[in-house]
């Protein structure tokens, strides 16, 4: 959550259990189609193959910040904008592992937000117009 | 899909905060910073030309899909989360 932390594989930390790790993850991950603030900061911490003690850590602070903003939720209104409206963004190299970027996005139906997503590219980009761009085709489709 | 719910919605607006990518997405400049993209993104350009997508600039402060890509400082998220419509009940 915090601007300069960032997660890396931390293939010298000390291994924590898996099952429990995928469990944490499946949980959060079911709760951001109904939080969209969870849902970069969940997708971030998907270390389930190999996770480690300092990606527990930043996975429990999620469940923190859950636990003391439990009463947010989405409120819909009734607005006359009949368009779809959509915002796509990416940011550039990003991971620190594989420098491939994020792209995200959120799709709003009369000013109320309907779909919205954050996925890592398959692909590595040389410029951050080419991740805007792959950005834009990936929300899409 | 909305065609399935009553409404029939003209055009679908993105917003984007890269005026070089939206300038891609009209007239396709071949550049060596841009040149290896998977021919599936391009798929966009077919939906401009097919005027079913329209893409606008819109300025970085007020990018709402910033949530979705970098971990931001409080204020801006909690601004981004009001924009959102993601509120205390």
């Amino acid at each position: 959550m915090s601007k300069a932390s960032k997660l890396s594989k931390d293939e010298r930390g000390q291994t924590v259990d898996q099952k429990l790790y995928r469990s944490m993850i499946g949980s959060l991950l079911y709760l951001t189609t109904s939080r969209p603030d969870l849902c970069h900061s969940v997708y971030v911490c998907s270390y389930q193959a190999n996770p480690k003690v300092s990606h527990l850590n930043v996975v429990k602070r999620i469940i923190k910040y859950v636990k003391g903003k439990i009463e947010y939720g989405l409120s819909y209104t009734n607005h006359t904008n009949e368009n779809l409206v959509g915002y796509c963004d990416a940011d550039w190299s990003g991971c620190i592992d594989d420098r491939r970027n994020t792209s995200g996005g959120c799709f709003f139906l009369r000013n109320n937000p309907i779909a919205w997503h954050s996925k890592k590219h398959n692909c590595a980009s040389l410029s951050s117009t080419q991740a805007e761009y792959i950005a834009m085709g990936s929300s899409c489709t | 899909m909305l065609a399935d719910y009553g409404m029939t919605s003209k055009i679908l607006l993105i917003h984007c905060d890269n005026t070089w990518a939206i300038d891609t997405t009209k007239n396709h400049v071949h550049h060596t910073r841009t040149k290896h993209i998977e021919i599936r993104h391009h798929f966009i350009r077919e939906l401009v030309e097919g005027k079913l997508v329209e893409i606008h600039y819109i300025d970085t402060e007020k990018q709402l899909a910033d949530i979705f890509t970098k971990p931001l400082d409080i204020n801006t998220f909690s601004n981004l989360q009001i924009a959102l419509g993601n509120c205390e009940h």
